[in-house]
């Protein structure tokens, strides 16, 4: 019995023009927003791998320890062309000792004078729009049919009610899902045909998950629809009830809670926690600039600067030996002093992200009946780009820090004077620091490829002058640079039991919700009168 | 009789139940959007207070305000200050503020609080501009259907109404409908707002109630587009059609504006403008080191004059590229304000910029204001040096550094550029900024209303020809 009836559901939807015009719609909207998104990851992808180009280019072409800066590249999520999610820097420079917070660049077309606060994705397409097509498509399936006259008719035969709101629910859930699954899954085979050489399983996970999500939502519309539906039974004012009710699920209630309770409930302790951040780098900064005591500071005695052809040292003091030793006590200082208040700084960073968090979290509880909510935020979860991830990009990129740190303190170089020293192939000269500083403007002016070799033996006599090259051949082998080898960035892949761990608390709430609203409108058809 | 038909469809639309809710949900957003506005107001106007002390700070320190340490990027601050507009709309989009250095024009730019990543927010603008819009529409879509149905549309054309009266009298009473259920609570909301935040003031309320005057013809917009579908013959589909219309003209355009903007008018990615300004200098300061025999790379006495040029004119050059940045900006946010104005409301938001010196509007006055300062700061600083006898009066960025390496190898008195205090260190934080007078306003407020008023006019014609080809049997 449901199964013809479900039939004649079917049909029933297909006849309606309104069914034609909102799947069209529907459909147009899915193909724009999608060719726009698809276009927009591939750019995403040729500057992924420029940066990545860029990065090897530099740690290639470094010529000293202070010139590595590696950088962990963060490969764009393939299925943000459906989920944009919470942004996530995709590059972080790694600087040594520099906060691991704010060195994040993002390296794409930013317009600073114009902040675009849209989102225009398949989800917001769900959500948004959706919602409404679903609320439209089910407002009058009771009401509609008692106006015409059928339901009274359908009530005679021996069909139990409750047979016959399921096939209303299943008869627009079924019309719903198909219309989102056939261009959904359309996109999901032109994505792998087209990006194959970027998919990894991490999609097809995410793609999976997504999709059942879909199905939840389009149930829970359903029924919603169906309820109002039960509600009353003039068609037009459950109309009006179904867009007062898509109003607040998905715009009101929503800004309310961003805008007006939750920076009453939170702005405070936000405020201090930023507070706490930026005392932290402030008090990072005046340790790096102002308290630098005198027997480390570098300004005082020489340091590395640029001619415009190529990087020298420039002294201020005789001595290149005090020089060295002055380094050295700086990057002692700076170790010392400056790295761990920049830790601290990462945790501070770290505690406003897990307060944010912690704020979403109460989000959805908050809206444990408003799937709009749920689904924005459980989509960030399986595609991978929520706050979250935020934290673990951070955590994975500070790891790779620490690594190289302590690689540089182990093989003594972060420590020395070769953190800053450069080996000059072309000449065979060292820039070095000389015992007097005429000396060293001679070398310098040799290097640079000013005057021959003689010149320089004739100003300081040939013995010193042999001496002193003699000297720096043989400190050659000290100042010589070995790259280090440290690992690089690798991207996260998360298996399905981890994804699933993720959302699995909201997909109860979910399903209960569902089911909540099938008694509530099996109840409701049940006291319907169908007269 | 016109008057008597005209109250009894105005009397009618107030006991619809349509209007009942929809006044309750609009007296509740007014009152939401006064408290959210005020919560968002207090938090930009800590910020904005905040940046005031830290400038206060700033200028009574004397290290800051040394001549010598102000070339070198020390930095001027345009603002605009935190007002009531904000419950209008957070114009989130723009900057608030502009950084410069005082010795070029070199913006940076910033804004007050964060960027939220909603899609909505609650302000006037949402009321007004995203939902009276929609409800307008869902209030109007059955209006002569409904008639038609029951029966008196064909009644009244027997008493010999002209059938262009009966339109006029629908569409005042809907008009008159519209500012029954937005004047009274939008009052309500400024006043609450103004007693929450403490900012009354008279000029702030004659601009609002000018918003709200503003509003009028982009609610007959959407009244006169509800009576034109509800001549159609499925009234139902009417809902959807309109549903759809209002969907595009006020999600979807300004929605896909940026995204179609961007692909429209592309600008460089941030990696490629910043070794662009590298290289603009770099490239520059190694020019004059190979013209000049890298004179320009050292820093002994006798090569200094040739320095301070070589730097100046390669930072010149390297903020030339900065500008050339920010007009790649200004383009593409122009395009993307170009396709949102086909949708009216995006114009009505453009023009509360005006009303209110807002968003970008007001980005391109703070913009001249910002260059402006950086001259008459440049000029007062290399005045104020010239008469300083132990200056060289070398106006670099790297003056500072220079003076010590000459103190510290030549034991000279003489520095690169004077170490007195800047006389005038008020000018370093401008607030006020100078915009069009009323007059000037006035005009491009009306150049911005006159495409809504040609569509009214459009669909007004629209809807009186159809009317009157109407079966009204």
């Amino acid at each position: 019995m449901l199964i013809p009836l479900l039939e004649h559901e079917l049909q029933n939807l297909l006849k309606s023009r309104r069914i034609y015009l909102t799947v069209t719609m529907f459909l147009l909207l899915f193909a724009t927003v999608f060719i726009v998104r698809a276009i927009d990851f591939q750019k995403q992808i040729n500057q992924y791998n420029d940066d990545v180009m860029l990065n090897d280019k530099d740690l290639r072409e470094a010529t000293n320890y202070s010139q590595i800066k590696p950088r962990a590249i963060q490969k764009p999520i393939i299925f943000s062309i459906f989920n944009e999610g919470f942004k996530i820097p995709r590059v972080i420079t790694i600087q040594y000792y520099e906060p691991i917070t704010n060195t994040m660049t993002l390296n794409e077309e930013t317009n600073l004078l114009y902040n675009e606060s849209t989102q225009l994705d398949i989800t917001f397409l769900i959500t948004f729009f959706l919602s409404l097509f679903i609320l439209l498509i089910s407002y009058d399936s009771v009401n509609g049919e008692k106006q015409v006259g059928t339901l009274r008719i359908l009530m005679t035969y021996p069909l139990k009610r409750q047979s016959f709101i399921l096939k209303k629910t299943l008869g627009v859930f079924f019309f719903v899902a198909l219309t989102f699954t056939i261009p959904y899954f359309l996109s999901i085979m032109g994505i792998t045909y087209h990006f194959v050489n970027v998919l990894s399983l991490n999609f097809f996970l995410s793609a999976i998950f997504y999709w059942f999500l879909v199905m939840l939502f389009i149930m829970f519309f359903s029924l919603l629809g169906i309820f109002i539906s039960c509600c009353t039974t003039n068609p037009n004012r459950s109309l009006v009830y179904c867009l007062l009710v898509w109003i607040m699920f998905s715009i009101v209630l929503p800004i309310s809670w961003d805008y007006i309770i939750a920076p009453r409930l939170y702005n405070d302790t936000l405020t201090q926690l930023s507070q706490g951040y930026r005392d932290k780098i402030m008090q990072a900064q005046r340790i790096m600039y102002n308290d630098v005591p005198d027997e480390a500071n570098i300004n005082l005695v020489g340091h590395m600067n640029w001619s415009g052809r190529h990087f020298f040292y420039e002294t201020n003091v005789a001595g290149w030996k005090a020089t060295h030793e002055q380094h050295h006590r700086y990057q002692m200082y700076i170790y010392e002093n400056y790295f761990p208040v920049t830790r601290d700084a990462e945790q501070a960073y770290d505690e406003i992200q897990r307060k944010r968090i912690y704020m979403e979290n109460v989000r959805n509880w908050v809206f444990f009946y408003n799937p709009i909510v749920l689904f924005n935020s459980l989509s960030a979860q399986i595609t991978g780009n929520s706050r979250e991830d935020l934290l673990r990009f951070l955590h994975t990129t500070r790891e790779l820090r620490d690594e190289l740190v302590n690689l540089g303190v182990s093989e003594e170089w972060l420590l020395d004077s070769r953190f800053f020293i450069m080996y000059e192939l072309e000449t065979d000269v060292m820039y070095n620091i000389t015992d007097q500083y005429d000396l060293f403007m001679l070398i310098y002016e040799y290097a640079g490829g000013h005057g021959p070799l003689e010149d320089f033996f004739n100003e300081i006599g040939e013995e010193r002058a042999v001496g002193y090259l003699q000297e720096m051949v043989s400190q050659q082998e000290r100042y010589n640079m070995v790259l280090p080898r440290f690992r690089r960035y690798e991207q996260p892949i998360y298996t399905f039991s981890e994804i699933f761990a993720r959302i699995l608390q909201y997909l109860v709430v979910f399903v209960v919700s569902i089911l909540v609203l099938w008694v509530m409108t099996w109840r409701k058809f049940l006291g319907f009168d169908v007269r | 009789m016109n008057q008597i038909i005209l109250m009894k469809d105005i009397r009618l639309m107030l006991k619809d139940l349509k209007f009942q809710i929809f006044f309750l949900i609009l007296v509740a957003l007014f009152i939401l959007s006064a408290i959210s506005s005020a919560v968002t107001y207090h938090s930009h106007n800590d910020e904005y207070q905040a940046d005031l002390n830290r400038f206060n700070e700033l200028v009574s320190n004397e290290n800051y305000t040394k001549l010598a340490n102000l070339i070198n990027h020390r930095r001027l601050n345009v603002l605009s200050q935190p007002s009531p507009a904000i419950l209008f709309s957070s114009y989130s989009s723009f900057p608030d503020k502009i950084n410069s250095r005082v010795i070029f024009y070199s913006p940076t730019l910033d804004k007050y609080g964060q960027s939220g990543n909603g899609v909505f927010r609650l302000n006037w603008f949402f009321i007004l501009g995203i939902l009276t819009g929609f409800i307008m529409l869902v209030m109007s879509f059955e209006t002569i259907s409904q008639e038609k149905r029951s029966g008196t549309l064909r009644l009244m054309s027997v008493y010999g109404f002209k059938r262009q009266k009966i339109l006029w009298i629908k569409y005042i009473s809907y008009m008159l409908l519209y500012l029954i259920i937005i004047i009274p609570p939008a009052l309500a909301s400024m006043i609450l707002f103004f007693a929450l935040t403490g900012t009354w003031s008279a000029v702030f309320m004659w601009k609002f109630l000018l918003i709200l005057l503003i509003s009028i013809p982009f609610a007959s917009f959407f009244v006169w587009l509800g009576i034109f579908i509800s001549m159609g013959k499925n009234y139902r589909n009417a809902i959807v059609m309109i549903v759809f219309i209002w969907l595009f003209f006020v999600i979807i355009v300004p929605q896909s504006a940026s995204i179609f903007g961007k692909q429209l008018s592309p600008i460089k990615t941030t990696t490629e403008y910043r070794q662009a300004r590298s290289s603009a200098f770099w490239d520059e300061f190694q020019a004059w080191n190979e013209r000049e025999d890298d004179r320009a790379g050292s820093n002994t006495p006798e090569n200094l004059e040739i320095r301070a040029a070589a730097y100046h004119t390669s930072e010149e050059k390297r903020d030339v590229v900065v500008q050339k940045e920010v007009e790649d900006y200004m383009r593409q946010t122009m395009m993307i304000q170009k396709i949102a104005s086909i949708s009216p409301f995006a114009q009505f938001e453009m023009i509360s910029e005006i009303v209110f010196d807002k968003g970008l509007y007001m980005l391109n006055y703070m913009q001249d204001t910002t260059k402006r300062s950086v001259n008459q700061i440049t000029n007062l600083m290399i005045e104020q040096d010239s008469r300083d006898e132990n200056s060289m009066h070398l106006f670099y960025g790297w003056a500072e550094m220079d003076s010590n390496v000459l103190s510290f190898f030549y034991g000279s008195d003489k520095v690169a550029f004077s170490h007195e205090l800047f006389e005038q260190p008020n000018l370093l934080f401008v607030t006020e900024i100078e915009t069009d007078d009323a007059w000037g306003k006035m005009v491009k407020i009306m150049m911005r209303l006159l495409p809504i008023l040609i569509l009214n006019l459009v669909l007004m014609a629209g809807a009186v020809v159809k009317f009157e080809r109407l079966d009204i049997r």
